[in-house]
């Protein structure tokens, strides 16, 4: 059975060869209905990119190549006039910044039953209604007032869920979370995960989810990718990738996360360096400087995933815990 | 809202207050005698004895200007030693003129200037782009009396197609009085068009890239609602402050503009005034313009506050 | 996106605004505009063998390149081509001085506004409100009643007229800056106020200053002819480019030639300097183009 979202070979530039700078490079990723993908990196890395091209909502400097298919449609080279169909009523995206991704001339009410009145051709005084019960499936206390309040009058926190009654509206087949708790304060993420997490359980929606919080991942995800410099490093389901890392780069990010008793959340940039930025094809793996165990292979070819075991893909010479000389 | 309207309202009415003292002190500060001054240039010694005792001028400054305040809130701002006539009167004749070139003029600065604005930046970096943003600035930086002079000279002097100069009441001669207009409006107003129109740009510009335009576009509203309705409306708060700020600027404009066009308005008059020494009127003049610049911004911050949420909301400022 | 900012910040700020500046041609002809104008301005008698006030009756309203003046004479007999040269230097004059009086006075008042706010913030705003509420015109016509129409008043009213704008560019600068934490640490570790105000805040605003400068000077150019042309700025016989578009209109059934020049002058002039404050405003503040 064809699955809910197929991206394949996704590329995406900006500027024009042999100058353009690649940010997304050879992204491979499927998501079934009911299931959640992690797409896991450092900022910078092209993950959100790729969000927004399942959008299609990547700036006008950027030039998609590959396949998205999204439920039978083919989302790159669709014309807008079913892109906007399917935006906000079949796919919707909970952005990275609450504070600034609501209208503040508009109030949150009229702001939700935009979306429902756009996509399911309502009245305003049932619009309206719904925006109300809404705001209260995502928990917001007194939703008739609330739906009235214009952004500024609400926290941060407040507006997310704004934001996700929004993404919700329309009962999307499919939900983009672009760090959506990022932004917020510990308290508040865990209940804006509380919220996601119930709406999981309810219905057979898709979610890809966009995070550089592996406690984020392991709360919520059923499989993931890890991107390093725009191209997939290692896909796994969620258990593989945490009690087996394979990829250096990923045994880093593990290592970086906290254990629970810690107390102390420290984030991805605990590996020495900074993400490189691509331009043409590199020839050696993008990894290899922050690398502890880089050998004189890694700079002579770039690694390509290699499916280890039972669906466990990794982009590495030399995986962690695997014998030398297991890949070839 | 309330709260904030009245803070807006006292701090205007501060300004009033100060700035009417300016112009008090400024006319004190004319050069010779003050009752010399007021009686035109020939007063005779009885006339300046009158004078004196109308005007209180032997009485102690602060006693003056409270004397002074009550006249205008009795609508007595003396008498032009030009004309005979009350200030009010001569006031009351020209201010339809200037009015109606404002208006006009900012009306077409607002038709002309928003909608290639916009355009502009919709096709940001295109050649349309370029061109509307060369205009402007030519816009900027032609000086208005000499745009006047050449459209009169081609206009008028060499094909005749509008009159060079002159006016014509709007309830007396509708058309004339329009065809009287077209070039001091034309005038007046590209200079209006070219402001607003870079800031219609730039701040749409802004608001294009902001986050909020992405989710319109995330919720799948067709193009014309996410630039009419979302980028616009935070747009347009900008520009209505301009349009506030400019009016001061505009004035100044106005003068020169019936000076070239020969159109009886207050512009004209104030700079006859000077000329002939007519000091009550241009008294009056000076507080009128500031108490309309300061009723207008007063106006502006309403509707910007009415606008803008935020304002409107908590009363906080910009 | 921002693989692409990290790539961008890479440059230094100095190489990469001077590139944005020299990448707008035509921010580079304002700049070699604004220098040909200003040579003009100081080499006036070595460019023009004629006196800009000599009349000679003998030769009124004489044509463009007839009786061997360049431009032809007006109706006095004097040489256009001379007294447009000579125009230049109170153009200059006006421009310049008035927009730096304007600066020097408004710069200190914005940044204590900003910096001290409370009431003393309250008074200077509301001060301004009152400049403002006074167009330059009226500013300009009051002092010409008062001291007598000059070039010297013309220069102060434009001045003037320029304190309100230039105080809340400097006083906003200073509202933001005074919350950076350089200038906090300078406060805690106890600096003197008029230490942090000239050494910590003034050089941090000066890119919007020098943005409103240039974006002033032609403005002030734009003014100064507006008040000659009224004839409440330079005084005859000194040539300026608006009284001599002013004389210009009375004569323009006989000679349009003598309303073209002038205002061209003008006009070149106001967009060399418009030209050079966009490429320097995209340079400086990228965000705003």
């Amino acid at each position: 059975m064809e699955k809910l979202l197929e991206i394949e070979d996704l590329c995406i530039n900006f500027g024009s060869q042999p100058d353009a700078v690649r940010a997304v490079r050879n992204l491979n990723l499927s998501v079934d209905a009911g299931e959640v993908v992690a797409l896991v990196g450092e900022s910078g890395c092209g993950k959100s990119m790729s969000a927004l091209a399942v959008m299609k909502l990547t700036p006008p400097a950027a030039i998609a190549t590959g396949s998205i298919r999204f439920n039978g449609t083919e989302i790159l080279s669709a014309p807008d006039s079913v892109i906007r169909k399917i935006r906000g009523r079949e796919i919707s995206m909970v952005f990275q910044e609450p504070m600034t991704s609501l209208n503040p001339a508009f109030t949150v009410g009229d702001q939700i039953a935009e979306t429902l009145r756009l996509h399911l051709k309502i009245s305003k005084q049932e619009a309206a209604k719904r925006a109300v019960e809404l705001l209260s499936r995502v928990r917001i206390a007194s939703p008739e007032k609330r739906a009235r309040a214009y952004p500024h009058q609400l926290s941060g926190g407040m507006r997310q869920r704004v934001m996700i009654a929004i993404a919700l509206s329309c009962n999307p087949k499919f939900l983009i979370l672009d760090e959506p708790t990022t932004a917020l304060d510990v308290t508040t993420q865990a209940q804006v995960l509380e919220i996601v997490r119930e709406l999981e359980g309810e219905g057979d929606t898709g979610v890809l989810l966009i995070t550089h919080d592996l406690g984020v991942v392991a709360d919520l995800a059923d499989r993931v990718v890890v991107m390093y410099a725009g191209s997939p490093v290692e896909t796994s389901d969620v258990g593989g990738i945490f009690s087996q890392p394979m990829h250096p780069y990923t045994n880093g990010l593990l290592g970086a996360v906290p254990r629970r008793s810690d107390g102390i959340r420290r984030r991805l940039n605990d590996i020495p360096g900074t993400v490189p930025v691509i331009k043409s094809n590199p020839g050696r793996c993008a990894f290899a400087d922050r690398c502890s165990y880089a050998a004189d292979d890694c700079a002579a070819k770039e690694p390509e995933l290699f499916d280890i075991q039972g669906g466990h893909r990794v982009a590495c010479f030399h995986p962690v815990g695997v014998e030398e000389g297991a890949i070839l | 809202m309330r709260r904030y309207l009245y803070r807006r309202a006292g701090a205007s009415f501060i300004t009033l207050v100060l700035a009417s003292m300016v112009v008090f002190a400024g006319v004190r500060a004319l050069p010779g005698n003050m009752a010399v001054a007021l009686s035109g240039e020939n007063g005779s010694a009885a006339a300046i004895a009158a004078i004196t005792r109308e005007y209180g001028l032997n009485k102690p400054l602060v006693v003056q200007y409270f004397d002074w305040v009550r006249q205008i809130l009795t609508g007595n701002l003396g008498i032009s030693p030009q004309t005979g006539q009350s200030v009010v009167q001569e006031v009351a004749q020209r201010l339809p003129v200037t009015l109606e070139l404002t208006l006009l003029s900012i009306l077409f600065g607002v038709v002309v200037g928003i909608p290639v604005g916009i355009f502009a930046a919709l096709k940001r970096g295109k050649p349309i782009d370029y061109a509307s943003n060369s205009l402007a600035i030519f816009g900027l930086s032609i000086p208005s009396f000499w745009f006047g002079i050449l459209l009169i000279l081609f206009l008028s002097v060499r094909s005749h197609i509008l009159p060079s100069s002159g006016f014509v009441s709007f309830f007396s001669n509708p058309l004339g009085n329009l065809k009287d207009m077209i070039m001091p409006v034309v005038v007046l107003g590209s200079g209006v068009a070219a402001i607003l129109m870079r800031q219609m740009r730039s701040g749409m510009l802004e608001t294009l890239r902001s986050d909020y335009v992405r989710t319109a576009r995330a919720k799948g509203l067709p193009e014309r609602a996410v630039i009419g309705k979302h980028a616009l409306r935070n747009s347009l708060t900008a520009v209505v402050t301009i349009i506030g700020l400019q009016f001061g600027v505009l004035l100044s404009g106005v003068a020169v503009t019936e000076q070239v066009f020969l159109l009886p308005g207050i512009g004209q008059l104030t700079i006859d005034s000077v000329f002939q020494r007519d000091y009550p009127t241009l008294q009056a003049l000076a507080l009128l313009i500031a108490a309309s610049y300061i009723v207008i911004n007063f106006l502006v911050d309403i509707a910007y506050s009415l606008l803008n949420p935020r304002v409107r909301l908590t009363g906080a400022s910009k | 996106m921002t693989d692409l900012a990290s790539t961008k910040r890479r440059q230094k700020p100095q190489r990469r605004r001077l590139k944005a500046f020299l990448g707008r041609k035509v921010a580079v002809f304002g700049a070699i505009g604004i220098l040909i104008i200003i040579a003009m301005a100081i080499f006036a008698p070595l460019i023009t063998s004629y006196s800009p006030t000599a009349t000679d009756f003998t030769h009124l309203f004489a044509a463009p390149f007839s009786g061997g003046h360049i431009l032809g004479t007006d109706q006095l007999g004097r040489d256009s081509f001379s007294r447009l040269i000579y125009g230049t230097q109170s153009t200059l004059e006006v421009g310049v001085v008035a927009t730096l009086l304007g600066t020097f006075v408004a710069v200190p008042i914005g940044i204590v506004s900003g910096y001290y706010r409370g009431w003393v913030d309250s008074v200077i705003m509301r001060l301004t409100d009152v400049i403002l509420s006074f167009p330059f015109l009226v500013i300009a016509v009051g002092l010409a009643a008062i001291l007598g129409p000059s070039l010297r008043n013309a220069i102060l009213a434009l001045g003037i007229a320029q304190i309100p704008g230039v105080i809340r560019i400097a006083r906003a600068e200073a509202l933001g800056l005074r919350e950076q934490e350089f200038v906090q640490a300078a406060i805690a570790s106890g600096a003197s106020d008029p230490t942090i105000l000239a050494r910590y805040m003034l050089p941090n605003m000066l890119s919007p200053l020098v943005v409103q400068v240039s974006v002033a000077i032609p403005g002030a150019i734009l003014g100064s002819a507006l008040l000659s042309f009224l004839g409440v700025g330079v005084q005859p016989p000194t040539p300026a480019w608006g009284s001599m578009l002013a004389t210009a209109q009375t004569y323009l059934y006989q000679d349009y030639w003598l309303a073209v020049l002038p205002g061209v002058a003008i006009l070149l002039t106001t967009l060399c300097f418009n030209f050079f404050g966009d490429g320097l405003r995209d340079a400086l503040d990228p965000s705003l183009g």
